[in-house]
């Protein structure tokens, strides 16, 4: 067979067309897998990474269709195991807990301006600030990922062209190989799906159900864990640049939101094992980080109507770091401890 | 603006291409590729565009003033300023503060100021042009245009501006005299081809080790294999990248109906540092072998004139790389290089070809230390490490996956301008499919060419 005839207009054509066809059964097979749940949370697929701020958006709504929201605990995995009944019980309010994995301020505004926005009128926020959550570094992609909550953010209405714009720039993010990767992968796991992590109850507590029953069945090894945690954080604080002004704005517009909507704040600093405190202690960027950070937390009561409690040392609650999971996550029980000496706090 | 950006692929390119074969008249091309070049330029920062536009048309008056001059020697005289002129902007906004810095050192008395000035992109590429213009008319080579507008494109194509290839005015005349043509057969499909190449060979293969190297080059202390690590992965780096941007010029030069010069023809594969001058950065060796070399005297003038020439033109070379001495110091190691190798050309040629290729290799990678270094204490330190077998070190799998991957690619696959990319419709899908691929690697990243900062 002769080659074709060499028009450049139709080999543009043909290039552009298979351009458009190649980039529509990427997005079709993203959009069908979905590894990460950024489309939809309802999926045969098996799911790689747990979308935390998904399952709080989607929580978050049907739980105030019992009743609204008075009470909403805001974090990052530190305080995604606190119990909201154990405030609802000593305060009398309806709390959700709104925690999600690796939360920064972004999420913390968002997500209590999505509770807003959704007609809730939190009379407590409960924050538990992370110090890496006012550090330098990049929004995590799964908030950029979530329409409602960068609508929320970015205190934009909701609107049809603004979902399709979002997705658009979601599909465009999509195109890269990680993604393929993983889809593929979701796909060959698809027969022997692997055993959720985590799950999470009706009020948005979270459950370590694989890491509880390591734990009981004596299978998981906390100092590894312990110690694999303490070289990450210190890893991680090598490179700290300062603490980033977009993220101590966005923390103070909720505070200065929180105290126009006339709701009481009562921040935490959370927990740390007494080994990485140690080693905190030994390191010039750690201590320089921590002290930026708790400067600013301890700060922000100065300038509004919110409390700071300082439970950084687990003797502040009473806790037994030696049963946590790892240096800076809680134990369940240390979790309850902490929720019932924020409650005693007067809350 | 990069080529590797969503701005410049998305937005960029479909415009300024459907706009210049939407007009058709000559002008209306020369204009379009001028105000794309400013826009593009423009996008680092506007304000260079000035000093570009008087560059463009100092060059521009000079070429039509030696044309027009009564006698040779006024024709000397404006070529001699235009030339001066052109290397005391590049002098001044490149190397006034190293020359400052030095003199300052060297006598502390001396109170010479540090300027606050920023070093324009693409300088020493567009200096260069207008420099071969301004010579090349002097010397008959070839006849000043009395064309403003087809000047202006010849030095503002966008997509050799800031890194070449320096491309001269006799090179493309031809093209630019015939750009209201109808786009030639075969030409979109191959330009798309090498463009889709090398944004592959940049976006993949450069770019990976790039994230090899950069790491291990900010640890203060390296091992033996952390060093040849390093020094392989750079070299790597540097070809893939610099081939990998001269391939999407030459991909876009065909796009727009322009035949842009080559740059590259397997360096690595080179017998000889004589023979490597003649593989890497073409454009720029043939421009120091005939603009400088040849006026130094070249090596009319017996051996040690001709030596002394080499050495003067390869450190020049070298410094014109950027105000450094790790720069001298590798033209200089070039130059020492090159005439040891014409001293020692029949001792050498008289090994087998494979062995004298791996020494010519080892020789440009241990040069490729000195300019990917800092300073000197850095070329030191990594050069010593790179001779210190006992302290050997870790094995990095990642790292020795992709350099063999590098080393496959520089040994098998022929440069992008000698392939002959099939140029039926058939093709088109698959050229979409290396687009594709290579955004996949773009999407999300920042990544500029290393070559931007010459």
């Amino acid at each position: 067979m002769r080659a074709s005839a060499l028009c450049p207009r139709q080999f543009w054509w043909i290039f552009l067309l298979s351009l458009v066809l190649m980039v529509g059964a990427h997005c079709l097979l993203v959009t069908t897998v979905d590894p990460r749940r950024y489309f939809s949370s309802r999926n045969s697929f098996p799911q790689l990474h747990p979308n935390s701020r998904r399952v709080k958006v989607e929580a978050l709504a049907r739980f105030q269709q019992a009743g609204p929201v008075t009470g909403l605990i805001l974090g990052s995995s530190r305080s995604m195991l606190l119990s909201p009944q154990e405030f609802d019980r000593r305060t009398g309010l309806r709390f959700f807990n709104a925690g999600v994995f690796s939360g920064t301020a972004e999420d913390f505004l968002s997500l209590y301006r999505l509770a807003r926005r959704n007609g809730n009128h939190p009379r407590v926020i409960v924050l538990g600030l992370d110090p890496a959550a006012i550090y330098e570094g990049r929004p995590e992609e799964e908030l950029s990922a979530n329409f409602a909550l960068t609508a929320a953010l970015e205190n934009r209405a909701v609107s049809g062209w603004g979902q399709a714009w979002h997705s658009l720039i979601l599909y465009k993010q999509m195109l890269r190989p990680q993604a393929l990767v993983e889809v593929a992968t979701s796909i060959a796991m698809r027969r022997h799906p692997p055993e959720p992590r985590s799950t999470f109850d009706a009020d948005g507590r979270l459950h370590e159900r694989k890491t509880e029953r390591a734990i009981q069945s004596g299978e998981y090894n906390f100092r590894a864990e312990l110690e694999l945690s303490r070289r990450r954080m210190i890893e991680s604080l090598q490179n700290f640049q300062g603490l980033s002004q977009r993220r101590t704005q966005l923390i103070e517009s909720l505070m200065a939101e929180a105290a126009a909507d006339q709701a009481r704040v009562v921040i935490w600093i959370p927990p740390v094992h007494p080994t990485l405190l140690e080693t905190m202690a030994r390191s010039p960027q750690a201590t320089t980080a921590d002290g930026l950070a708790r400067q600013f937390t301890i700060g922000l009561a100065e300038r509004y109507p919110v409390q700071v409690i300082d439970l950084t040392h687990p003797s502040a609650f009473g806790g037994d770091p030696d049963r946590w999971y790892d240096s800076i996550h809680i134990s369940p029980l240390d979790a309850d401890k902490i929720a019932r000496r924020l409650a005693a706090y007067g809350i | 603006m990069v080529f590797n950006s969503d701005v410049f692929l998305l937005a960029f390119l479909p415009l300024v291409y459907l706009a210049f074969w939407a007009v058709r008249s000559k002008q209306s091309r020369y204009v379009l590729l001028t105000a794309a070049g400013y826009v593009f330029y423009g996008w680092w920062d506007w304000r260079f565009c000035l000093l570009l536009l008087f560059s463009s048309l100092l060059s521009f008056g000079a070429g039509l003033a030696i044309m027009s001059a009564p006698s040779p020697r006024q024709s000397r005289w404006w070529m001699i300023g235009a030339v001066t002129v052109d290397l005391s902007l590049l002098f001044f906004f490149k190397y006034f503060n190293f020359f400052s810095g030095n003199v300052r050192a060297a006598w502390p008395s001396v109170p010479l100021p540090v300027l606050e000035v920023a070093l324009p992109v693409g300088i020493s590429f567009y200096t260069f042009h207008t420099i071969s213009y301004v010579v090349d008319v002097y010397a008959g080579r070839v006849r000043a245009t009395r064309n403003l507008w087809e000047y202006l494109t010849y030095v503002n194509l966008f997509f050799q501006l800031v890194a070449g290839p320096i491309v001269r005015f006799r090179q493309i005349e031809d093209d630019l005299d015939h750009i209201d043509g109808p786009p030639q057969t075969g030409w979109t499909a191959r330009g798309i081809a090498i463009f889709v190449a090398g944004l592959l060979k940049k976006v993949v293969i450069a770019d990976h080790l790039g994230t090899i190297v950069d790491p291990l080059l900010k640890q203060p202390h390296l091992s033996f294999l952390d060093a040849w690590t390093a020094a392989l992965g750079y070299t790597g780096q540097l070809y893939f990248d610099f081939s990998g941007y001269s391939d999407m010029a030459l991909g876009l030069g065909l796009l727009f109906g322009l035949r842009i010069p080559r740059n590259f023809n397997s360096p690595y594969r080179a017998a000889g540092i004589q023979d490597f001058w003649h593989r890497w950065h073409i454009s720029l060796s043939t421009w120091l072998r005939d603009y400088l070399y040849i006026t130094l005297g070249g090596s009319r003038g017996g051996t040690f004139r001709t030596q002394g020439n080499l050495m003067l033109t390869m450190v020049l070379g070298g410094l014109w790389h950027g105000a450094n001495w790790t720069f001298v110091i590798w033209g200089g190691y070039h130059g020492l290089l090159l005439i040891m190798d014409r001293q020692g050309g029949s001792f050498f040629s008289n090994w087998p070809r494979p062995l004298y290729q791996l020494q010519t290799f080892i020789l440009v990678v241990i040069g490729w230390v000195l300019f990917r270094s800092d300073n000197l204490p850095m070329a030191g330190r990594w050069l010593s490490a790179m001779f210190q077998p006992d302290n050997a070190g870790s094995f990095a799998p990642r790292a020795a996956a992709w350099l063999a991957v590098a080393a496959a690619w520089v040994l098998l696959v022929p440069e992008s301008w000698e392939i002959k990319f099939p140029t039926t419709l058939r093709w088109a899908p698959v050229y979409a499919a290396g687009l594709l691929l290579a955004y996949y690697y773009i999407n999300g990243t920042e990544s500029v060419f290393l070559y931007f900062q010459f």
